[in-house]
């Protein structure tokens, strides 16, 4: 006959092994079911837009330094169950931890602290330079000053995130359509590392060559200050400097010396885009960035006066009832791009085709590079198609350039048709790609551009006979090769302010026109060139 | 490897414990049933699985310390047997301080030697180079573990451990092994052989792991960005309230990371059918620094007190300079370097004011007082702790009491308060023992008046809103560093 202690130690022990056994058969469920879709798991995130970290390479070397374990973490988080979802309730933990729900600022991982540091990145790993003798050092030992009126308070420079492959976990590398062959599964993640989001500068070619009294003078510059999440829209806390904008100007003026210059008639025109915060930012907001408006003009200012500056704003204004930007993506909008293009035109001196000269086409949309940063519930079907504009008045092809010489053609069209998203335009960030047109004006184009070009570039098609577009970041072949091969008679450089405002950008700018140094690896060279290390260790 | 990792928890954990009571128990020698019933004893094979088990653990990012663990644990185990075997006092002292030696050494090589050189480099301007030898983690902790053997071995309070896997064992332990409690050998020694696992004991280690890791990842690890954001930054740019906030997250970062960690292998052991000492006690509350001190990394005070304090005459004789001692060790020991030594120093300093008069004082000062007084002191002395540049303390001291031109609020002070308002309510009462005077003052939230079978599933339903929710702050989560891996 069992006691009453007696019968209740029983219950209680059976209470134990009941909520031991499940609490840890959910564990083990979890990790058999982690195990189970090893062999499923995918190399890019739909959801999240971005290519998801790949099972690390195991040998002598990774072990015994700690990098296979980190890669294991990294990549477990990456491909753990129900991921989606659980970024979703850390989202909504992150949300609700606090009382201001409305109009709030993320303040994404590495954006308050890492512009990098201009000293940072200039010390990579560096491919021997040899400047001509003919060309001025393009950031002039003496910067001028920041006008006062161009600065409000900023955030605090803030601390410098203690581990690099923490930020890498988080900033998204925005990926491509899958669609998309995996040679031009281009990122755009580039572009947003290098305005400060990103810590670590994931290039390793990325080469500066800042003299050393002006690196040492350079502050740390933050372009972003945080994203704000309002009425649904994500909007970038823009913090850019005259300083940042002057540094696009001289990056521009550099080409204008060593390749228009060179070749009389040759134009040069400017194309930079705010970003939507210049519009759509709430008042209360905006005495925590910098005026975007005043950037440009500091820019504009600041150029060679044979290089036309197209006035985005003022032709973009009186439109923002219409979707100029995306709200989940930092990226234009095909109709936002379209107003630029009428800007550009003015300045150009062409006439501009109206809308009805297009075909207005659309893509499914993606959450787009806010979505993956910000994880903001709000912004994951915000932009549920992407429209894209066909000109009706001229025929076109595509041609991409690729081998190590990027001289191998390669049929390429200009707007992928199958993809989704911004990757619409032009396929993705293709180092070099070229169209021949119908349009019949005996003149060659020449597009420098990051990702903002993509939609920018077709507009183009009915005034040129060929529009030749580089983006800089990844090109490699030589600029006054190209320059010759295609017969490029104008030039047309078309950034955005957070994007031109970075130094990183800017000197990639001027690396391309002095021939000098190597191009930003792709995600997918990035994995070719860790192949090929691991294969010669 | 970290508790609060994906890697850790969903697949090292799973296979540990699968090996561990499932083929472990039925291998070997035993006394009774190895597996996981209501009471059954561990076997010799289970031992080895947790050895090979903590091996793997802490050889996971840094694989090649663990040949410095086991000669380190040889020449504890080694010494440990020639103490017994020595008949003569001599033979006895020159054993132990051999190892104490030894394992000093070892401290000094790999943890102080950079710091002692660029001391001679500056005191005598000599150019000799840093040694640069990387610190393994954890040797801070195992090498006080394998001390306090020795001692209590010499001492004769223990009797010395004849079998050297079983020795290994109690170094190795993977719940403690990188980041303590410190374990004292003859808290555990009868567990290495004869402990007892229990569904009960394997369901309290599992609610502890699943709260300290809620600890880790929702409170230490927000806190944590938040004083890195602001302490660690560009110091020109810091308001006074946002310098005085950064201090405050860091204070609450770091009584939650370490006392998170402590609560997770607290938690472990007792899934492994091990007890530990509990490490912390709510030191937030406390109301005075020499209660603070009681409260707060225990085991690491006890070692002092243990093991320098009262055999260098503890208030007996020389009160004054043991305590500084006693002190200063306590600061070097977390860190090569002087602002540390100024840390353990600080706290010497008011222990030893309150032992002269200001405990007096605050007995008869009201309770709120008390904890003011308690609180400013520690949280100061954290920021002694943070800074390791002198001159970058200096600054951010100047920042804080308004001696700068600092603003008094920055751009972002009101947003981050309000976006972590209820976070921080909710951190801060958790710093004081709510539940348990929540069920001392009100009857029928006593947890053990409740039906047993009440008890097992409000805890289910409790600990996987911890586990799921802190699963999700960690898929992703790029800060989550353990503060006291470095020690």
């Amino acid at each position: 006959m069992q006691t009453d202690p007696e019968i209740m130690l029983i219950k209680h022990q059976r209470s134990s092994r009941f909520h031991a056994l499940v609490l840890i058969g959910f564990v083990m469920c979890i990790g058999l079911l982690f195990v189970y879709t090893f062999r499923f798991n995918q190399e890019v995130s739909q959801v999240e837009n971005r290519r998801l970290a790949q099972w690390p390479v195991l040998n002598k070397e990774t072990v015994l330094n700690g990098q296979f374990a980190k890669d294991v973490e990294t990549y477990v988080a990456d491909h753990f169950p129900g991921r989606a979802w659980l970024t979703e309730v850390a989202f909504m933990i992150r949300t609700y931890r606090g009382v201001e729900l409305k109009d709030r600022v993320i303040q994404v991982k590495g954006v308050e602290t890492a512009f990098d540091d201009v000293r940072q990145w200039a010390v990579a790993e560096t491919v021997p330079e040899t400047v001509p003798e003919t060309v001025p050092n393009t950031v002039p030992d003496t910067v001028p000053e920041i006008a006062p009126e161009n600065i409000r308070e900023i955030g605090p420079v803030s601390a410098s995130v203690t581990s690099t492959e923490s930020a890498a976990e988080v900033v998204p590398e925005l990926i491509a359509a899958t669609e998309t062959p995996p040679e031009s599964d281009f990122f755009v993640a580039d572009e947003i590392e290098h305005v400060g989001i990103e810590i670590k500068p994931t290039s390793t070619t990325v080469v500066a060559a800042l003299p050393k009294s002006v690196a040492s003078q350079q502050k740390p510059l933050n372009v972003v200050g945080g994203v704000l999440l309002h009425e649904g829209q994500a909007l970038f806390m823009f913090q850019g400097t005259d300083r940042g904008a002057q540094g696009y100007a001289h990056a521009v003026n550099t080409w204008v010396e060593l390749v228009a210059n060179k070749r009389p008639g040759m134009t040069s025109t400017v194309v930079v885009t705010p970003t939507s915060s210049h519009f759509y930012l709430p008042p209360h907001a905006r005495a925590r960035t910098t005026s975007e408006e005043k950037n440009l003009t500091a820019m504009r200012n600041a150029l060679l006066p044979e290089v036309r500056f197209a006035d985005v704003i003022k032709e973009m204004e009186g439109h923002q009832d219409q979707p100029l930007f995306y709200k989940s993506d930092h990226h234009w909008t095909g109709l936002g791009a379209y107003y630029a293009y009428r800007a550009w035109a003015k300045v150009a001196g062409v006439v501009p085709l109206e809308l009805s000269d297009f075909d207005k086409r659309s893509v499914p949309g993606v959450a787009g590079s806010f979505w993956s940063l910000t994880q903001a519930p709000e912004l994951r079907h915000a932009d549920k198609e992407s429209f894209y504009y066909v000109p009706k008045t001229v025929t076109f092809d595509g041609t991409q350039y690729t081998g190590p010489q990027q001289k191998t053609p390669v049929p390429q069209p200009f707007f992928a048709e199958k993809s989704r998203g911004y990757i619409v335009f032009l396929g993705g960030d293709i180092p070099l790609l070229a169209s021949k047109t119908s349009a019949g004006t005996g003149r060659t184009a020449l597009v420098v551009k990051n990702s903002y070009g993509n939609a920018f570039a077709p507009y183009l098609l009915p005034h040129f006979d060929r529009v030749v577009v580089l983006d800089y970041r990844y090109v490699s072949r030589n600029i006054q090769d190209i320059v010759d091969a295609f017969g490029v008679t104008d030039l047309v450089f078309v950034n955005a302010t957070i994007t031109a405002n970075s130094g990183a950008h800017q000197e990639r700018m001027r690396q391309v026109a002095r021939g000098s140094s190597t191009a930003w690896l792709t995600e997918a060279e990035k994995r070719l060139k860790k192949q090929q290390e691991d294969a010669a260790q | 490897m970290v508790f609060s990792s994906l890697v850790f928890l969903y697949l090292f954990l799973p296979v540990c414990l699968i090996i561990y009571y499932l083929i472990g128990s039925k291998i070997g020698r035993r006394t009774d049933r190895g597996g996981l019933t209501e009471h059954s004893h561990a076997t010799h094979a289970q031992n080895l699985i947790l050895i090979a088990a903590s091996f793997f653990f802490y050889g996971w990012g840094e694989p090649v310390w663990v040949v410095l663990l086991i000669l380190s644990s040889s020449v504890g185990w080694l010494v440990g047997l020639w103490l017994e075997r020595c008949k003569t006092v001599f033979g006895k002292k020159f054993a132990v301080t051999f190892a104490v030696l030894a394992n000093i050494g070892l401290l000094a090589i790999f943890k102080y030697s950079d710091f002692i050189v660029q001391n001679i480099n500056y005191a005598f301007i000599t150019g000799l180079d840093n040694p640069g030898f990387a610190l393994p983690i954890g040797i801070s902790f195992y090498t006080f573990q394998i001390l306090s053997y020795v001692v209590d071995v010499y001492r004769g309070e223990v009797r010395a451990q004849r079998k050297f896997l079983d020795f290994l064992l109690y170094v190795s332990l993977f719940h403690q092994l990188v980041a303590g409690p410190i374990v004292r050998y003859v808290h555990i020694a009868n567990e290495i052989n004869h402990r007892v696992h229990t569904w009960s004991d394997f369901s309290r280690g599992l609610h502890r792991v699943c709260v300290g890791l809620f600890k880790k990842v929702f409170i230490a690890n927000v806190a944590g960005e938040w004083a890195q954001r602001t302490l660690g930054g560009d110091l020109s740019t810091l308001s006074v309230a946002d310098a005085w906030l950064g201090l405050a997250m860091f204070t609450i970062q770091i009584y939650f990371d370490f006392s998170a960690y402590s609560d997770m292998a607290i938690g472990l052991g007792m899934m492994f059918g091990f007890h530990y000492r509990e490490n912390f006690n709510y030191p937030y509350i406390a109301k005075s620094v020499t209660d603070f001190w009681r409260r707060w990394h225990i085991s690491l005070g006890t070692f002092f007190r243990d093991y320098v304090y009262i055999p260098l005459g503890g208030n007996q004789r020389w009160g004054l300079r043991n305590l500084f001692i006693v002190w200063a060790l306590t600061g070097f020991w977390h860190g090569a370097s002087w602002n540390f030594m100024l840390w353990g120093l600080y706290f010497g300093i008011w222990i030893a004011l309150e032992r002269l008069f200001i405990e007096r004082l605050l007995q008869a000062l009201p309770s709120a007082i008390s904890h003011f007084y308690l609180l400013s002191i520690v949280t100061l002395g954290w920021a002694l702790f943070y800074f390791t540049d002198l001159s970058h303390l200096t600054t951010f001291f100047n920042i804080l009491f308004g001696l700068s031109h600092a603003e008094m609020t920055g751009v972002t002070t009101v947003n981050d308060l309000s976006s972590h308002a209820l976070w921080l309510v909710f951190a801060v009462l958790w710093c004081m023992p709510l539940g348990q005077w929540l069920q001392d003052k009100i009857k029928w939230l006593r947890f053990d008046h409740w039906r047993p079978s009440t008890q097992s599933i409000l805890l289910l339903i409790v600990d996987s809103v911890l586990l799921v929710s802190s699963t999700a702050l960690l898929v992703g989560q790029s800060y989550n560093p353990f503060i006291y891996f470095r020690f």
